[in-house]
């Protein structure tokens, strides 16, 4: 050992120091997808981070990033909750900034990244106005002031809020401008980030050439990075594409693919949405038995709200690990299993209980879906009337979205209504 | 650092005498006969044919070992004699880490090899996990890593307890069961132990094991928050339903607390919550979770809680946990010793240290580990004890007087360690260390002298380290020291 190891080993080293330069570099560095380094660096971070939590300093506000802060360091820890969720957690370490009466106080810099970072957690916890109207609020704040990487962070929040409220042309122009604003060189995570979440509207909306050239952008962009296997890459989203285009095989490699590597990386949430998607195919393909195993796999992943006993989910601060929203989601993938077994009351019974754990959620498609699910099954048992008010609830919640997936329906419908009426 | 603990550049021959595989009296041809029989013990990946002369070079040190399929060789017989002769050599909780010594140390190969991967691990160990572990046994290794500290296996001196404890939880009439003691005497691990064995004799179906962290002990002994939320009952039912596979309750949303009730009455079976604190703590636990055991106590399901402090619940079967009694604290002593090779101590010796740390488990260990370092003087430690005037007071004499006597490196590990709240990975604290250490080799004899030390518990997880919540506790306030003396 030299005489300066000595001297240092002697003294002793500042550890909540040296935890803040190492949450610090593991942020930038997934901002640059180094993805392994970055999740090899959070995770050890994080193990500690409750010792550091009661210190004067980590409780406090700041502008500087060279000490540490509370409000920087919810930042910092946005990249890492972004792929391995757990929002609960980060809600909980983000209350004394939200208690604080700086927060207000702080550079338009420090607040902005607080604020698009606080946004993302509210999805599906606060209502979607609420959101909206907070990232706009930051948005006209930085008008002007020539904050790039900041600006693109809200619209990165909103483009994922519009896409939940369905309303595809604000979600491609904030996904557009969160494009244009980000520059794949400096922040390739957000770049890749944003591509992940836009294909989706398409999706939704059913123009599935925009949505594919997308993915084609992330996959590209995933290669070039090294993280095409990866909770970054395309795999899950390229999946749905293909499920939607009817072309099962590649659907399912895409899946299996994702389920693998996500394993293999210990992000069980990220894993749970393969299970859940490949379930859903083969609910499609009529392969129920599978189906059904892999829709469980995935609700026992997310009903779980123990899990953070466990090491690997340190990140979730002893909160609750139970998302309601995916739980929900799944329980009505297993609902149409049930129902098309012929296990109407139970596939009822469960729905009942998906409605119930949405309750508080602000998640118009989702609600939708399962508004239709009942109209379905109400329908199967011979409930008409039953079948006809969840159908107009469904219709009422989105209108848009029942247009467009009952159009082919209703314009047979119409058809005949009109050639009846002619007839008359 | 002792010499009891292996090292880089330990000789082919002493590790076959750590062992306990090397008899003066007989030959080398005797010693090669015996290897050689053992080789064929191996899983079949290891078998080798080593031949007498290249035998006979490792022993002479004239050659060393070339290949990495050699070595592991080697160490599967090691591990085996190590086991014949109740040696801590590469056997038991320490087999990965003297394994990766023995890998990496160019004294005894020819360079320094790749160490071993968890399934060489497991085939060596010749765990009887090979086939596919049951759902059980998976279960139990998930709730294995939520208990802190790790259990201990084996449990020493504690079959009366044991017994104790299976009869109350036998009992009909007393639906919850609290194991109450102070710190380090072994709650935590007789009921992990106890439970276990109650489920494996059949009285349960399954187990669950929740922990409520929001409160924490100091290295005064004072209860401290921290700053954490409490465990909600919502996450205990959860778990429940969870671990107990109940999976028609995995899909409702609404009377969860109702549901399980209703199915932990039907069953047979035990939900842990330990580290209850204050009694505060307790008492809330208590009326949340009233719903499992009131109006009318389950027949068959009990509520095991390990607590500091006891529950004026009327329905509630204190168990009282002291220290190991007399017999049994000697023999924990001894069975302690043969976690260091060369250490035998006296029977008067034991006996003073069975009776200074009033058969404290964590005592014993901390006791022991300190004998074993200042020279084997128990009059040392006996006057530092008899200078304390409570439980906590007797804690820091003993480990202050531990932690000072730690070489500069292994105490700055020693502090990285204890800024971990979850497991601790060799590979967390080797880049906690980088910080300040250039050298691998010292940061490995540093980890190898916390865990003879006695301050790091390697887990039953390769790799893996726990550190009991009192050393924590000391670590964090001398953590908080040196910064207020730097700054």
């Amino acid at each position: 050992m030299t005489d300066l190891e000595r001297d240092n080993v002697e003294v002793g080293v500042d550890r909540s120091l040296r935890a803040w330069q190492a949450i610090q570099r593991a942020h930038h560095m997934m901002c640059r997808a180094e993805y392994f380094q970055a999740l090899k660096e959070y995770r050890r971070e994080l193990k500690k981070l409750r010792t550091y939590l009661t210190l004067p300093d980590w409780c406090s506000l700041s502008n500087s990033e060279d000490r540490p802060s509370r409000n920087w360091l919810c930042v910092y820890l946005f990249e890492y909750y972004q792929i391995s969720h757990g929002w609960q957690g980060w809600r909980w370490l983000a209350q004394p900034v939200l208690k604080s009466p700086d927060l207000e106080k702080l550079s338009l810099r420090a607040w902005s990244r607080f604020q698009s970072a606080l946004g993302w957690s509210y999805v599906r916890y606060k209502p979607l106005k609420e959101i909206r109207r907070m990232q706009h609020a930051a948005l006209e704040r930085l008008a002007g002031q020539n904050m790039p990487f900041e600006e693109a962070l809200h619209h990165f929040v909103l483009c994922q809020v519009e896409q939940i409220a369905v309303r595809q042309a604000q979600a491609n122009y904030h996904a557009e401008s969160a494009l244009a604003l980000l520059k794949f060189e400096e922040t390739p995570f957000y770049v890749m980030r944003t591509l992940f979440v836009h294909n989706n509207m398409y999706r939704i909306m059913r123009e599935y050439d925009k949505a594919q050239a997308l993915v084609d952008q992330l996959r590209e962009y995933a290669e070039q990075k090294g993280v095409l296997r990866t909770a970054l890459g395309p795999y899950i989203v390229q999946g749905w594409i293909y499920s939607d285009l009817e072309e099962y095989d590649r659907a399912e490699a895409c899946f299996q693919e994702a389920i693998d590597f996500l394993d293999e990386q210990r992000l069980p949430y990220e894993r749970g949405r393969a299970l859940y998607a490949l379930g859903r195919l083969h609910l499609w393909h009529r392969g129920f038995d599978m189906a059904e195993k892999l829709i469980r796999e995935a609700i026992s992943i997310y009903s779980d709200d123990t899990r953070y006993d466990d090491p690997d989910y340190v990140h979730y601060l002893k909160q609750g690990t139970r998302s309601v929203v995916a739980q929900a989601t799944y329980q009505n993938v297993l609902v149409s299993v049930l129902a098309e077994r012929g296990q109407i009351d139970l596939a009822v019974e469960i729905e009942q209980e998906v409605l119930f754990l949405l309750k508080d959620v602000d998640d118009r498609g989702t609600h939708y879906d399962i508004l239709n699910t009942l109209a379905r099954l109400h329908a199967k048992k011979g409930n008409r009337l039953q079948s006809i008010c969840y159908r107009l609830r469904a219709f009422l919640m989105e209108p848009r979205l029942f247009i467009r997936h009952n159009w082919s329906d209703m314009r047979s419908r119409l058809k005949k209504l009109l050639a009846r009426l002619r007839r008359r | 650092m002792s010499t009891e603990q292996p090292n880089e550049r330990w000789t082919f021959l002493q590790w076959c005498e750590g062992v306990g595989f090397y008899d003066p009296s007989a030959s080398i041809a005797a010693h090669y006969r015996s290897f050689t029989e053992l080789v064929q013990a191996l899983p079949q990946r290891f078998m080798l044919q080593i031949s007498e002369d290249k035998f006979g070079r490792w022993w002479n040190g004239t050659g060393k070992i070339n290949r990495r399929d050699e070595a592991l060789c080697v160490i599967g017989v090691l591990h085996r004699v190590a086991q014949q002769h109740e040696r801590l050599i590469l056997n038991g909780v320490y087999f990965a880490d003297h394994a990766r010594i023995f890998l990496r140390s160019t004294t005894v190969c020819e360079q320094p090899f790749a160490e071993l991967s968890a399934e060489e691990i497991d085939q060596l160990l010749a765990r009887p996990s090979q086939d596919a572990p049951s759902s059980q046994d998976i279960l139990r290794q998930k709730l294995y890593r939520r208990v802190f500290p790790s259990p201990y296996t084996p449990i020493i001196g504690r079959d009366r307890e044991i017994d104790d404890l299976l009869n109350r939880l036998g009992d009909r009439n007393s639906p919850i069961v609290c194991v109450v003691g102070t710190a380090g005497d072994g709650k935590t691990n007789l009921t992990w132990h106890t439970v276990c064995r109650a489920v494996d004799s059949g009285l349960f179906s399954a187990f669950d094991w929740v922990t409520d962290r929001s409160m924490y002990v100091d290295s005064n002994g004072d209860p401290r928050p921290t700053d954490l939320p409490a465990l909600r009952p919502d996450a205990i039912f959860n778990s429940m339903i969870n671990n107990f596979d109940w999976a028609d309750l995995k899909l409702i949303a609404r009377d969860v607390a109702e549901r399980c009730a209703k199915k932990f009455r039907e069953g047979h079976y035990c939900l842990v919550l330990d580290n209850m604190e204050t009694t505060a703590q307790l008492e809330r636990f208590l009326r949340e979770l009233s719903i499992l055991v009131q109006p009318t106590p389950p027949r068959t399901s009990r509520i095991l809680i390990t607590s500091r402090v006891e529950s004026s619940a009327p329905f509630v079967s204190h168990m009282p946990l002291k220290g190991l009694e007399r017999e049994a604290a000697i023999a924990y002593v001894k069975h302690m010793e043969t976690r260091y090779a060369n250490v035998a101590l006296s029977d008067s010796d034991r006996e003073q240290l069975a009776e200074i740390t009033g058969g404290n488990p964590l005592f014993i260990q901390i006791a022991l580990a300190r004998y074993v370092r200042n020279g084997r003087n128990i009059r040392l430690i006996v006057d530092q004890v008899r200078q304390s005037n409570s439980f906590f007071s007797t804690f820091q004499n003993l480990f202050g007087g531990l932690y000072e006597s730690l070489s500069p490196a292994a105490k700055q590990v020693a502090l990285d360690a204890a800024q971990y709240t979850e497991e601790i990975t060799r590979e967390d604290l080797e880049a906690d260390a980088e910080y300040y250490m250039s050298d691998s080799e010292q940061f490995e004899r540093a980890l190898m002298e916390l865990v003879s030390q006695q301050v790091l518990k390697p887990s039953d997880v390769a790799g893996y380290y726990t550190i009991h919540p009192l050393v924590r506790a000391y670590l964090t306030h001398m953590t908080e020291r040196n910064d207020r003396l730097r700054a």
